[in-house]
C-alpha cells in the first residue's frame, strides 16, 4: 500500500513537471525563417513567397503587409489598427505618402533626403482607416516621428 | 520513528506533487511577466553601391507597452557618408495588422549604424518587421528586414 501511494505520488510529480516544462517552452514562438527579397541571411532561409491577396468590390487587393516580401508587393489596402482600436484598412498610397516612402523614391541625392528629414521628418501625420470597401472611415492611423539613434 | 517516517513519506511526496502542480500552473498562466524583454530577428545582408549593410528588426515589450525597432548598419563597422542609410520601424499585431509605424529617418555623417523605434502602449502579442534603405548611387533601394519573433506585452 505504501509502495502504491509512493508510485502514485511520484507519477503526479512527474506529470506536474512535464506540464510546467511544456507550458514554459511552448511560450516562445519563433516563426519560420523566410527571407525578404534582396536580403540574404547567414543561415539557410528560403525566399518569402509572393502573397496572394483577396480583392474587394472595387478590385483593390487587401490584406496584411506582414505577408509582403517587398514594399512593392504590399496590398492596396493594408490591414491596420486605428488609434481607437478598431480594425480596418489604410490605403498603401496614403501610407507611402505619409511615412516618407514616396519621398525616398524621389530623392536624387542623400543630401535631399537629409533636407527632407530636417523639414518633414519631425511631423506627425494621420491617414484614414476604412472598412474593407472604403465606404466608411472607422478611425485614423498615426505615423509618428522617429527618434533616431545614429552612431 | 521508523513507523512515523513510513506514514509521512507518501504524504510528503503528495505535498511535493501539489507544489509542482502549482509551479506548472504558474508557468502556464504567467507568460506576461516572462515575456518582457527584447527579441531580435535574424540578420539580413545586402549591398548597395558597393557597400555592404546588415539590417534586423527588434521587438521590446514590457507590461502594456511594445516597441518595434529597425536597425541598419554597415557590415564592416566603418562609417558611411551622411544619408546613405535610412530606416522605418513597423509594429504588427499577431494577426498581421499594422499597429504603429514611424516616419523614415536617415543616418548622419560617418554613422555606422542607425536605429529607429516606434512604440504603442497596449497589451498584446507583437511582431517587428522593418524597412531599411541604402543609397545606390542614384536613388534609394528599400529592403525589408526579417520578421522578429513574436512577443507579448
Amino acid at each position: 500500500m505504501k509502495f502504491k501511494r509512493s508510485i502514485v505520488a511520484g507519477a503526479v510529480l512527474a506529470g506536474a513537471l512535464s506540464v510546467g516544462a511544456v507550458a514554459g517552452s511552448a511560450y516562445a514562438q519563433v516563426p519560420e525563417l523566410l527571407a525578404p527579397w534582396g536580403v540574404s541571411s547567414a543561415s539557410d532561409a528560403s525566399a518569402m513567397p509572393a502573397p496572394s491577396y483577396e480583392e474587394n468590390a472595387d478590385g483593390l487587393t487587401y490584406g496584411s503587409a506582414l505577408e509582403a516580401p517587398t514594399p512593392a508587393l504590399e496590398p492596396d489596402l493594408i490591414e491596420a489598427v486605428a488609434t481607437n482600436g478598431k480594425l480596418g484598412y489604410i490605403l498603401k498610397t496614403d501610407l507611402d505618402a505619409a511615412n516618407g516612402s514616396d519621398a525616398a523614391e524621389s530623392f536624387s541625392s542623400p543630401e535631399e533626403a537629409l533636407a527632407w528629414q530636417a523639414t518633414q521628418g519631425g511631423k506627425t501625420t494621420t491617414v484614414p482607416v476604412y472598412d474593407v470597401d472604403q465606404t466608411t472611415v472607422v478611425g485614423e492611423f498615426l505615423i509618428v516621428p522617429s527618434v533616431a539613434t545614429s552612431r | 520513528m521508523k513507523v512515523f517516517n513510513e506514514v509521512r513519506a507518501p504524504r510528503r511526496l503528495a505535498i511535493a506533487a501539489a507544489v509542482m502542480v502549482a509551479v506548472g500552473f504558474g508557468a502556464t498562466v504567467a507568460p506576461a511577466v516572462a515575456s518582457a524583454g527584447t527579441a531580435t530577428s535574424s540578420t539580413g545582408y545586402y549591398t548597395d553601391n558597393g557597400r555592404g549593410y546588415f539590417n534586423r528588426a527588434e521587438i521590446s515589450t514590457s507590461v502594456g507597452r511594445a516597441i518595434a525597432s529597425s536597425i541598419v548598419g554597415t557590415s564592416n563597422g566603418q562609417g558611411a557618408p551622411g544619408g546613405w542609410m535610412g530606416a522605418r520601424a513597423r509594429l504588427f499585431s499577431s494577426n498581421g495588422a499594422l499597429v504603429q509605424e514611424s516616419s523614415t529617418s536617415y543616418s548622419g555623417a560617418n554613422a555606422y549604424q542607425l536605429s529607429i523605434p516606434t512604440s504603442r502602449n497596449a497589451g498584446g502579442t507583437w511582431y517587428s518587421y522593418g524597412v531599411t534603405y541604402g543609397w545606390n548611387g542614384s536613388g534609394y533601394n528599400a529592403h525589408y528586414t526579417f520578421q522578429s519573433p513574436n512577443q507579448n506585452s
